[in-house]
């Protein structure tokens, strides 16, 4: 097992790795061409990046071990952010891909400084977002190295290797690189997954020929296929990633990167069909594994309830042909490194142009991209070192994150579409503090990792808090513009 | 741009529509009309999703 594991990882790296290498060719020269591929990237490649960038190794082993543990309520959290997402795509997406290519926009806090008028806002997202995504990061490192050690190879090996492919593969070509390797890992995610859930479905399940929908409707949890969470979990877990797409700047910056209409479309389609065939495919080989256990062993049944994200490691180590098995655990290492890589190099270019391009009268390309690097092993380094620790509440940093970044969705809606520049500043500095207070008060009174899920106000989770809040200050302002409007 | 907002509400209605089952009274009459009905309700919902995002790409809407 461990020799078969070792073998597919170096040959997932070596083609991963010339893979980014041979996206040098494409590569033009300067900061846009590294950071947005000079805004002329093609429709297949635009969809990959996308649907690699957005789906981490959460699917295979968070997803899975979810719906093991609570049944079909994490189909309908995982496919509500699809539409939401797709929903976005196709109207405020559309407008931000057209304003990116005029306005030549790299980063997304420098698009949010631009429709607010201030360079001082862009600084602070950009500060924002390294607070945010460096946990989030150290979070996937960190899994990457669980699922070393489910091979007895050393959890500091895995971290390392995790580091070393996530730099090289921004270094060799910046987007491009990131983006062509996110193809091969998009691919390799998907078809070892469909090659697993055939498996699991032609040679596992008719093992012990059991009615799935019998044994999960009378499971020792309930009955899985009804809707089993709280209200209060149900839309505090589902409101950050509906809006994913326009908070999360390693998404957003994706929206740049088509290099017209037709590539816009084309990334809108392919992504769809990933996301929904990804999201099916996950979703059932919960159900179909807990099926399988609860009948086999209900001991281990107990124990995966229990620690839900060793559903897929323990499966595939105790049932799955060696060869599989790697084949499966690989694709996991490449949806969190195809995450990981897009996340560092998104927020290193919200450092080079927010903090330095932003501030300097004549910038030098040289030394932008030299920031843009530097930014980026700095934080691979930072990432790597908490992950090493195995700092316990690495995890419920990187959850408590993703809410940090939660108010920035208001004031991007509105910033886009209405372009208030100057006047809107206080109202979405305003609408940003309240919403991050908010936050910050959940965290503290819930802790981190029921920070999004249990009732903070009136039985309603802090997510829902965290929007009404802060769009109170944009209210106020949508309200003066069209009063002035009438006027 | 009146097309915008009307395309703006329809996705957000879809996405409204998601918390239906989270109602209890509503996720018990599903479920007592067929025990996969809350999957379908949402794999369909998700499928109307795309088809339209597919027909707004396409320039048809």
């Amino acid at each position: 097992m461990f020799e078969i594991f070792v073998i597919t990882l170096a040959v997932f790296f070596v083609v991963g790795s010339l893979t980014a290498f041979a996206s040098r060719k494409l590569m033009g020269k300067g900061f846009v061409e590294f950071t947005v591929g000079g805004y002329r990237v093609g429709g297949f490649l635009s969809a990959m990046t996308y649907a690699a960038t957005t789906y981490s190794a959460f699917m295979m082993v968070g997803l899975v071990g979810l719906t093991f543990a609570t049944g079909i309520p994490a189909l309908g959290f995982e496919l509500v952010y699809l539409v939401a997402t797709v929903g976005i795509l196709v109207t405020t997406g559309l407008i931000i891909w057209r304003k990116a290519r005029e306005r030549k926009w790299v980063s997304p806090s420098e698009m949010i400084g631009d429709v607010y008028g201030s360079k001082a806002l862009s600084s602070l997202i950009a500060i924002l977002y390294l607070v945010a995504l460096t946990p989030y990061l150290a979070a996937q490192f960190k899994g990457i190295g669980e699922i070393f050690q489910v091979f007895g190879v050393d959890y500091t090996t895995g971290i390392v290797f995790t580091a070393i492919a996530t730099f090289l593969w921004i270094a060799a070509a910046g987007l491009w690189s990131v983006a062509l390797s996110d193809v091969f890992q998009g691919l390799w995610m998907i078809s070892s997954s469909i090659a697993f859930v055939i498996w699991v479905a032609i040679v596992l399940l008719p093992d012990v020929g059991i009615d799935i929908s019998n044994v999960l409707m009378n499971s020792s949890s309930g009955n899985l296929l009804d809707f089993t969470w709280s209200t209060s979990m149900f839309i505090g877990l589902s409101i950050p990633w509906i809006f994913f797409a326009l908070t999360n700047p390693q998404v957003v910056q994706r929206l740049y990167i088509p290099r017209d209409s037709k590539a816009y479309s084309k990334m809108v389609k392919y992504f769809s069909l990933y996301g929904f065939i990804y999201t099916i495919i996950c979703v059932f080989l919960g159900l179909a594994i807990r099926s399988y256990v609860a009948v086999l062993s209900p001991q281990l049944e107990n124990y995966l309830i229990r620690y839900r994200d060793s559903v897929t490691p323990s499966i595939l180590i105790l049932y799955t042909p060696p060869v599989l098995a790697s084949v499966v655990l690989v694709g996991i290492i490449a949806a969190a490194i195809s995450t990981s890589n897009s996340i560092v190099l998104t927020a290193a270019s919200s450092v080079a142009k927010d903090l330095y391009i932003a501030y300097s009268r004549k910038y030098s390309e040289f030394k932008a991209l030299l920031i843009t690097y530097l930014a980026s092993m700095v934080m691979v380094i930072i990432a790597s070192s908490l992950a090493i620790q195995r700092i316990a509440y690495v995890v419920e940093l990187s959850v408590a994150s993703s809410a940090i970044l939660l108010p920035l969705a208001p004031i991007t809606l509105l910033g886009i579409h209405l372009e208030p520049k100057r006047k809107g500043l206080p109202y979405s500095l305003a609408s940003l503090i309240i919403g991050l207070i908010t936050m910050f008060l959940a965290i503290i009174m819930l802790g981190p990792s029921k920070a999004l899920t249990s009732p903070f106000l009136a039985h309603l989770p802090a997510p829902l808090w965290c929007l009404l809040f802060s769009a109170i200050p944009l209210t106020i302002l949508l309200i003066e513009i069209k009063f002035k409007l009438n006027k | 741009m009146k097309k915008d907002k009307v395309l703006a509400m329809i996705f957000a209605t879809l996405v409204i529509l998601f918390f239906i089952p989270s109602i209890s009274l509503v996720s018990k009459s599903m479920i007592r009309l067929w025990s996969f009905s809350i999957v379908a309700y949402w794999i369909i919902l998700t499928i109307i999703a795309i088809v339209l995002a597919f027909k707004v790409v396409k320039g048809e809407i």
